[in-house]
Formats: structure tokens, sequence, C-alpha cells
């Protein structure tokens, strides 16, 4: 049977690394560019999972589980993404508090991990709990955001 | 012998400029008369509290869940004008615990301290002497609730002239009016309640708003984005103008404020993420009213 859900989600990952290919191609690269890239990354994650979170698309829970999959698969190469000397340039949007405060930030990263394997877990279980996992998820990204990322444009 | 001759009216027009000088940085309070009687609805004044977002400077920093409702002050914000620490504002002697209603609405509407000094503006009473009374001894009611904190309030780090309080009133006289909220001409119901919650407790200009060089609101600049005040970084255009968030339904809006999620699944950040923890609290007719609100804003362009 057709999953469209996660058949879209499988799509938007594709998409985001075929985009990786081809920028890349064109010289853009650096650990700017790839963190962005993997940002972008969750980004599609969170458009299919908010979609079923509000009910304007219908829940599945084969997408549900690959979502949060995606996610805390980021979430884990999250503390590698930022090497020492990558703080600055390729228009970057890292906050300097990141490598000020590494130790914050790796816990940051480490309970968005953490929260997202619990949705692998539960994600699947029924839409309730679903939703509940994803609030738990996403309320992630706007805490990190709050201290360690830094709006520019 | 001519110096002589002048130095009389020198030293009296010295007086007379000391004396007007005095006169005109003096602490302009409410007039008691004005304000309505009225009973603490609590319920409302939670409401009030998420929305004019109490909890992003008053509560301790990094504070998450239920310790966002201790005010125990201390968040530090850097302006060009120096360091400003938020104060307690919790319901005890280190706080606001025995203000009346009267001290609490003179604090919120004109920026005056129960002993008469006036507040640094990074307190954002230009927006909040736009709330009704009413919304404010309601938001009084429910900071009485919550839990009393024993943190001492720090002082804040402003170097001469801006440490001298007094001259505080010469700024008021130019950016704050004093005046009561009034919706903009040709609103609908909910837009016109977007528009208080925006303009009054929600005080989102006093971010997304340019300031000049003496810290007040460029008028002309609504809404259009400006220089992060705290240094690094932008704080963005909300006006519906390409520049800004024209592609943004309003639907799209009230859900940035519930999740913190753009249209484009970017989450927001910075002082931000702060706000939309405070809008996640609040009913969504009022996340829906503020959207509907930004939607009728004059589109500008930003400003580079």
């Amino acid at each position: 049977m057709k999953k469209p859900a996660a058949y879209g989600l499988a799509l938007a990952l594709l998409g985001a690394t075929a985009i990786t290919g081809t920028v890349h191609a064109q010289d853009a690269t650096g650990p700017a560019f790839d963190r962005q890239t993997m940002m972008k990354q969750v980004g599609g994650a969170v458009r299919i999972l908010s979609g079923m979170a509000r009910g304007e698309a219908e829940y599945d829970p084969e997408a549900a589980v690959l979502g949060f999959r995606t996610i805390q698969a980021v979430a884990a190469g999250l503390p590698y993404l930022f090497p020492e000397g990558s703080e600055t340039g390729d228009e970057t949007e890292a906050a300097p508090a990141i490598w000020s405060d590494w130790d914050g930030f790796v816990a940051a990263a480490n309970e968005l991990e953490t929260d997202a394997a619990a949705a692998v877990e539960t994600g699947g279980g029924g839409l309730e709990a679903f939703q509940a996992a994803f609030m738990e998820v996403a309320g992630n990204c706007r805490t990190c955001h709050e201290t360690y990322r830094i709006k520019r444009e | 012998m001519r110096l002589k001759r002048v130095l009389p009216f020198l030293l009296a027009a010295g007086a007379v400029a000391l004396a007007a000088g005095w006169f005109l940085t003096a602490p302009q309070r409410l007039d008691p008369a004005g304000i309505p009687a009225h009973d603490g609805d609590v319920e409302n004044g939670r409401r009030m509290f998420f929305a004019g977002g109490c909890a992003s400077c008053h509560a301790a920093p990094g504070a998450r869940g239920e310790d966002r409702l201790v005010l125990a002050g201390g968040l530090a914000l850097s302006s060009p004008f120096g360091t400003f620490y938020a104060p307690n504002i919790s319901p005890g002697p280190e706080g606001i615990g025995g203000w009346s209603d009267l001290d609490f609405l003179n604090a919120m509407m004109r920026g005056v301290a129960p002993d008469g000094r006036h507040y640094y503006p990074a307190f954002p009473y230009t927006s909040y002497q736009r709330m009704r009374p009413q919304d404010l001894i309601d938001l009084k009611a429910f900071l009485d609730t919550l839990p009393a904190s024993t943190e001492p309030t720090r002082d804040h780090d402003v170097p001469f002239p801006f440490s001298v309080r007094r001259g505080l009133g010469l700024w008021k006289l130019l950016y704050l009016d004093g005046e009561p909220f009034a919706a903009p001409e040709g609103l609908s119901e909910v837009e016109a309640l977007g528009a208080y919650l925006v303009q009054g407790p929600g005080h989102c200009q006093e971010c997304h708003t340019a300031r000049d060089i003496f810290g007040g609101r460029r008028t002309d600049r609504a809404f259009a984005g400006a220089p992060n005040p705290e240094g690094d970084g932008i704080v963005p255009n909300i006006t519906p103008h390409p520049d800004g968030i024209a592609s943004w339904t309003a639907a799209d809006i009230a859900y940035a404020l519930e999740s913190g999620f753009t249209p484009e699944f970017d989450s927001l950040g910075g002082s931000m993420g702060s706000v939309v923890t405070n809008y996640g609290e609040l009913d969504d007719a009022d996340r829906q009213a503020v959207a509907a609100y930004l939607r009728t804003l004059p589109p500008l362009p930003t400003e580079r």
C-alpha cells in the first residue's frame, strides 16, 4: 500500500541530498554550508510532521517515525558540524555562544536527540501520541535558536 | 566691571533654567481619579502576562516551564546606553510585594516607580501605556498569585550621563505621549484586538521598529525591522512588504507565534523564541488577531 506522506518525506530528504550535491559542485563547501543543508533536512522533516500534527495531512505512523529518525540523525551529528575555525564566514548564522558555551550547546543537541529518539518510539502509536511527541521535539528548535542562532537577514 | 553687572542676571537665568529643568524632568503620575474601580480577574491577568511577555525578561535567564513564573529578574539587556538588568518583580519584599494597583499602573503606564524614580525605557512602558487600566489591574492580580523570589535586584550598569535618572523626564517628554490605545481606522473587530495586543501588551515595536539616536522609536519605520539592539544580527521586518513577511498568510503568522516555525519551516530564535513560548500559552483567537492586524500594516521596505 502506498504511503503518500512517507513517500513525500523520502523525496524531501533525497531532494536535500541532491541539492547538497549540486551546490557542492558549484564550489559552495565548508562547515557553514554543510550545517545549513542538515538544518534544511530537519526543516523538511518538520514540514511533513507539522502537516500531520495540524491535521492538514493524514496521520501516517511510518512517515511520523521516519521524520523523527531524520531529526534524531541530524541531532546526533550537530556537535560535529561546528568545528573550531568555522565561527565566521559563509554568512553563517551560528552564534558565537556555540563556541563560548560549547557544553551548553552540546547539551541542547543531546536533548533534541533524546527527544527525537523517544518520538521514534512513541510517534507511530496513534495521532495523539504523535502530536505530543511532535510538540516535545519541536520545542527544541526555538529554545536552541534562542541562544545559538543569530538572525542576519 | 561689565561682568559684575551681568553676573546677577546670569545667575538668575541659571537658576531659572535649573528650576525649569527640575520641573520638566519631574515624574508624571497618573491621576488616581481616572482609574476605574475594578476587581482583578486572575484569568485575564494570566492572558496579559503571556501576551505581555513579562517572563521573557523577568524570569531568571534560561528558566523553563514552571520556573518562568518565578519573576526573580536578572536578565542582562545590553544597549548603546549601557547594560540594564531586569529587576525582581515577584510579589515579595524584593519585588512588587505591597504595591497598590495605582503603584503598578504608574510603573506600567508612566514608567514611574512608587518612590518617584523614573524607570529606564528598557522597560517598555512606551508600549504598556496603551494597555487598558482594567487589563493592568488583572495582570497585577495574576502576578500576586506567583511565587515570591528573594533574589536581589541588580543595579544597572549605565555610564554618565545616562546614569542620571532624572534626565529620563526629558526623554519621556519626547517619547511617552500618555495616550490610551486607539485602534487605527477601518479595522475589523478581530484586527482591532490584534492591534491592541501588538501595540499594548505585546510591545512588538520595541524590537521590530528601529530607534533614533536618543533611543526613541522612529514612527516612520514602524515594524520594518531594525538592527539587533543587543549587538549582532537583525530584528526582521514584519510588515507585509516583500522585504518583510508579505508572503506569509495570517494563518502562517499565527502558526509561527504558536510553534516558532516559519512557512519555510525554519525556526524562530533569539528573543523571539521566548515570545513564541509566551504566545503558545494564549488562545488561538489571540494569535489569529495579532496575525490579522500585522497583515493590515503599511508595507515598508527594509532599510539597508
